[in-house]
This record gives C-alpha cells, sequence and structure tokens, in this order.
C-alpha cells in the first residue's frame, strides 16, 4: 500500500511541476515543487528498500501534507486559468475634483491665479512638476466621507483587457490599493477609473501644502510581479473648510481659490486645525514676515481699489510676495485687513475687513514694519481703523489686527509698552464703560488698548461697517 | 458719526473743501481730456507698466495706475501715479474728497506748507521728504506715492506730470 501510495506521489508531484513551469510562476512556486519532486522519488526508493512501516507512514503523510499546501498556493499566486501575457500601462491622466458641485468626496474647485485657471483633468500625460497638478481638500467637508480620484489608464498591446493596477506613495492622499482596471481598445473602460483614497491622512495634520508622488504600478494578466508604471507628482493643499467669499466654487469664476494663494496661505497656517488657529497664524506672518510697512505720512491704501472699494489687488501682492515688486511694501490697516480676511478665508475662516470710526485719538501703537511704539507723522491719530473682523462686526465681535500692535500689559495708555498682536481679541470687551477706565485694565480688549482714555480716542472710536462697495469687507481678489 | 455721508462732511470740514472747491488757478472752463503720461515723465525714471483701472467711484471718467521705477536704481525705487478723470473740476475736487476719506491720516498738510506746489489744490505728505502728493488740475486729480523699497522724493514727478496737465 505504502509502495503505491510512494508512486502516486511521485507522479503527482511530477505532473504539478510541469504544470508550474508551463504557467511560468514565481521561482520560488517551482523550487518548491521541484524539491517535492526529488523528495518523493526518495522516499519511494525507501519504501522500497527499507522495510520499517511506520517510517513509511509519517514520511509519505508529510509528503502528502506538502503536496497539498503547495497546490492551495499554486491556485491562489497562479490562476490556473490565466494566461501570462506582456503588456505595459500608462496613466494617461488623474482627475481630483471630479464633482464640481461637492466637496464631500473629491477636490475642490480651484484655478491658479486671476488668468489662469485649473484645467481638468488636473494631471496629464507630460505633466512633470507638482504644481502643475494642484489640488485643494476641505477637512470639514471631507471628513466621514468616501474620497476618490479618477484616472484614465493605456495599456498596450490594444488585445489586453485587465490588468491590475495600484499606486504607493501619494503622501497626505496615501496610497492606493490595487484594483483590477478593464481595458477596451488599449483605453480604461470607463475611461476615468474610480480610485478610493482609502489610506488618506487628510484632516489629521491640520492645514497643509504638500508635493506628493505616486508611483504607479501594474500587473499583467497572469504575471505575479508588480511592474513600475509613471511616477505623478501632485500639489495638494488641505484647508479647513470650503473657502469663504470673496472665494467661491462656481465653476469658471475668477473667485475660485487661486493656489497662488494657497501657496502662502497653507505655509503660513501650517497644521493648524482650527480657524482662530488659521486666521492668527495668518496675521501674525503678515505682520512680522513679509517685510510690510505702514504708510506713515497718509495712511494711504495701495493694493485695493479707489475709495477702498470692491477690487483687492491681489496680482500685484503675490508679485510683491513672489519677488518684491507688485505695489510695494509700504501698506495702510485696509490693506492689511483685506490681505488677512482673503488669505484667511481661502482657508475657510469666515472673515470681513470692516471699520472703526472716526478721528479718535490713538495712543501710542507698534505700526507694522516700525521698530517700536510710536504715533504716525501726522500726529496720534486714525481717521478711520480697518482690521480683519469676525461675526458681525460688532462692538463685541472678536478682531486680527496684522498692522498695529497695542500695548497688552495693564497699564496701555503708559510707557513702558508690551507690544501685542492682537489675534482674536474683542474689539470691546468694555462696551458703555464710564471714562476713563480705571488702571489695572485686565480685560482682553482691543479698543482700548490702541485708543486714548478719553472721549477723543475710546468714546470716538466705535465699530461702524465695511466701506460701501467692499462687497461687505471681502473684496474682490483681480 | 452714524453715516458715510457725516463722515464725509466731516472729512471736507477737515480738509477746508468749501475753501477751494470748484476754484483754478488758469481758465474756469478749461478741462483736460484723454490724459495719458508719457513713458519718461522725468530724465531717468522709465515707465514699467499703466493699468486701467475700473472702478474709481460714480463720478470718475477713468482711472490709469501708472508705475515709473529709476533706470539706475535695479527697481528700488518706484512711484506709483494714480491717474483720475472727471467730467468736471467740481467733480474732481469731491473726487479728491473721496481719496482722502480713504485715507488713516486725520489731516494732511497743504503742499505750499512743505515746500512744494502743484496743481489748483495740492495735499502733501508730513515731513521733510514728499514720499506722496495728491493734487487736482482742472478736472484731473493725480496721486503720486513712493512705492519702492528704497524711499524717495516724487517731487520732480509731480512738477513734471503738473506741466502736463497745465
Amino acid at each position: 500500500m505504502y509502495l503505491i501510495w510512494a508512486v502516486i506521489l511521485v507522479i503527482v508531484s511530477i505532473m504539478c511541476w510541469q504544470i508550474a513551469r508551463k504557467k511560468k510562476c514565481a521561482p520560488w512556486i517551482i523550487w518548491w515543487i521541484q524539491i517535492l519532486v526529488v523528495l518523493t522519488i526518495l522516499a519511494l526508493i525507501l519504501v522500497l528498500v527499507w522495510g520499517s512501516p511506520l517510517a513509511h507512514f509519517w514520511l509519505l503523510l508529510v509528503l502528502t501534507i506538502l503536496l497539498i499546501v503547495w497546490v492551495v498556493v499554486y491556485l491562489k499566486v497562479c490562476h490556473p486559468h490565466d494566461e501570462v501575457v506582456a503588456c505595459s500601462v500608462s496613466v494617461e491622466a488623474i482627475q481630483f475634483n471630479h464633482n464640481t458641485s461637492s466637496a464631500t468626496g473629491d477636490a475642490l474647485t480651484i484655478r491658479k491665479n486671476f488668468t489662469t485657471p485649473v484645467t481638468l483633468p488636473e494631471w496629464e500625460a507630460g505633466d512633470t512638476q507638482p504644481e502643475e497638478s494642484p489640488a485643494a481638500y476641505a477637512i470639514l467637508e471631507t471628513t466621514g466621507n468616501t474620497v476618490t480620484v479618477k484616472v484614465k489608464f493605456s495599456i498596450t498591446p490594444g488585445t489586453v483587457t485587465s490588468a491590475e493596477i495600484r499606486a504607493d506613495g501619494g503622501g497626505v492622499l496615501g496610497a492606493l490599493d490595487a484594483q483590477t482596471v478593464q481595458f477596451a481598445g488599449g483605453v480604461s473602460t470607463p475611461e476615468f477609473v474610480t480610485f478610493e483614497l482609502k489610506n488618506h491622512t487628510i484632516g489629521t495634520g491640520g492645514i497643509l501644502r504638500e508635493d506628493i508622488t505616486w508611483q504607479w504600478k501594474y500587473r499583467c494578466p497572469g504575471q505575479t510581479a508588480w511592474q513600475d508604471a509613471d511616477a505623478t507628482r501632485h500639489r495638494i493643499y488641505i484647508v479647513l473648510e470650503t473657502p469663504k467669499s470673496p472665494w467661491d466654487q462656481t465653476v469658471g469664476s475668477t473667485n475660485n481659490p487661486w493656489t497662488d494663494v494657497l501657496d502662502y496661505s497653507c505655509v503660513w497656517a501650517n497644521g493648524q486645525a482650527t480657524v482662530v488657529g488659521a486666521a492668527g497664524a495668518v496675521t501674525q506672518n503678515v505682520n512680522a514676515s513679509i517685510g510690510l510697512t505702514y504708510d506713515m505720512n497718509f495712511g494711504a491704501s495701495k493694493y485695493t481699489s479707489p475709495g477702498n472699494g470692491l477690487n483687492f489687488y491681489c496680482t500685484q501682492f503675490i508679485d510683491y510676495l513672489d519677488n518684491g515688486t507688485g505695489l510695494g511694501n509700504v501698506v495702510n490697516c485696509t490693506d492689511c485687513g483685506t490681505i488677512v480676511t482673503t488669505f484667511s478665508n481661502v482657508l475657510g475662516c469666515d472673515l470681513h475687513a470692516s471699520r472703526m470710526q472716526a478721528f479718535f485719538d490713538l495712543t501710542p501703537i507698534k505700526a507694522i514694519g516700525q521698530a517700536g511704539f510710536g504715533c504716525p507723522n501726522w500726529g496720534c491719530g486714525f481717521s478711520y481703523h480697518e482690521v480683519a473682523w469676525t461675526g458681525a462686526g460688532g462692538q463685541t465681535d472678536p478682531i486680527f489686527d496684522a498692522c498695529l500692535e497695542v500695548d497688552g500689559d495693564t497699564d496701555p495708555w503708559v510707557a513702558p509698552h508690551t507690544a501685542q498682536l492682537p489675534l482674536n481679541v474683542p474689539f470691546t470687551a468694555l462696551p458703555g464703560a464710564p471714562l476713563p477706565i480705571p488702571t489695572p485694565l485686565n480685560a482682553n480688549t482691543y479698543r482700548e488698548r490702541l485708543c486714548t482714555n478719553n472721549a477723543g480716542g475710546i468714546g470716538s472710536c466705535n465699530a461702524t461697517s465695511p466701506w460701501p462697495n467692499s462687497n461687505n469687507g471681502r473684496r474682490i481678489p483681480t | 458719526m452714524a453715516t458715510q455721508d457725516d463722515y464725509r462732511e466731516a472729512v471736507k470740514a477737515r480738509y477746508e473743501f468749501s475753501a477751494w472747491s470748484g476754484r483754478v488757478k488758469g481758465d474756469p472752463d478749461a478741462t483736460r481730456k484723454d490724459v495719458k503720461l508719457p513713458e519718461t515723465p522725468v530724465e531717468g525714471w522709465i515707465l514699467e507698466r499703466v493699468d486701467p483701472i475700473g472702478e474709481g467711484g460714480e463720478r470718475v471718467e477713468a482711472v490709469d495706475r501708472y508705475l515709473f521705477r529709476r533706470r539706475e536704481t535695479d527697481g528700488r525705487e518706484r512711484v506709483m501715479v494714480r491717474l483720475y478723470q472727471y467730467p468736471t473740476v467740481l467733480a474732481a475736487h469731491e473726487g479728491l474728497i473721496d481719496v482722502v476719506m480713504t485715507f488713516m491720516a486725520t489731516s494732511l498738510p497743504r503742499c505750499a506748507s512743505v515746500g512744494t506746489e502743484a496743481g489748483d489744490v495740492c495735499f502733501g505728505s508730513p515731513g521733510d521728504v514728499q514720499t506722496g502728493t495728491l493734487f487736482a488740475r482742472y478736472n484731473v486729480l493725480v496721486q503720486v506715492e513712493s512705492i519702492g523699497a528704497d524711499v524717495v522724493s516724487v517731487s520732480s514727478l509731480v512738477q513734471a506730470i503738473d506741466a502736463l496737465l497745465a
């Protein structure tokens, strides 16, 4: 009986070896069965020349189990019904924003700047630099939802009808798990294949700008080894929420978020996870990191249209940020409030530039770009002041002011002065308080630290409204 | 100050609008049309670019923004000129109020008091160096500002532009 068992094992193992060789399985599968063939032949010889039935039983049992395991593994990795086909897969296009009416499952609608749109699909064969293929995602809208990209492939020869495809890397968007893509006539079908971003980390690191690379890989029918296809590079922006006015999501609008703006906002507010943190980071950078200085002679706006009106000359401002030209580095409060509003709202904040008025006296301030506390060259007063305001722009709504630092100590009306950049500070925490306000002043309040402690200062400085024709303080980027 | 109109009236009072509005130094009926600045208004200054600005308020007919730079300074000395053209002298003077309303400065000195003179009405910057000037000549309002990394006096450009309009 053991002899028959041994003979059967030899025959079966040799048949398996032949099949494996024909199927061009992975080398380790073939080595495994070759070793089994040798072992079964040796076992047959042992059965013929050695008389221990118990040893025969255990030896043949072990070999039988190894052969069964080999068959199971073979069936899993060698796909006996597939034919091995040589093919080559290429990535033709990738579309991140494939549903322009929603930002829950794909990228936002963006453009490069006022004159240049981002054309869809964002990546096409031939693009090599990440900035040629930008995409932006909103944390709030995508959280808890399935996020996908759509990818178009080609395959040669055109007769091949399927291939497995995946992508490694991907940074914040993560690797793309393998899936079988169908082809017809050498092109993927459907033309754009949906890949779910199952491994993305959108939201875990807050606001982000990251250049990512996907190394695409494919496996032709019957193949076991993955082969490299193209490596595609993309610039990914992560913002908190869908950008707020003046930015919009209307397809083709020049108010779609500009990547030229996101390139700065996402870096300034890198890692911030709240709108307050984001607006604060933008305000700090505008105040201290980009070389702006206050117009001490006029307090005149350079980057808004006449009348402090509808337009923010954002193209010129980007030009200033990029190469120091544009309309120069001398700004006023309207410029600062507009810059903070525009660059924060693209991240999902909801600020507007609004005014306090009128003709009020100042306690010494540290104006943007100035070395210390003092007053403008015309004297210690403002005809108006404009800041980035939250809420309805009311007396108690918090403000962000990149234009100046106030005295943050308990007596802001006398030296020495302790510089405090107003970040999310209530315009006033003491509305209607009798003047003069007694010291020590411990309240977190803006107006009282900006103005003189009397009727001509605090008493004349009140929240009013955005400038007329300024799109309610959300000037249009041009 | 309850309304924008109240604010405007307060600005007019501060700038003594009634003392100069509607008054010109030359022909009271003269106007200037389709004014364009030359590429080199003053020797050494060259035009960098000019942009028509489509928005300038209800009174203004056209606003052009000129950027000039001094040739030998590698772009460190730059001046922005905004040229507002109105249908009438009075509209230009109201336009001057529109502009100074947007300044945070509570008031500006008349040009004569800071050693310069231009236009029918002119306001300059406080201090010794004229880093900016706002003047109206007939129906044209001109705002000249130093915007380069190096602050410069704009007086020579102001004089040249005013001579072009006179």
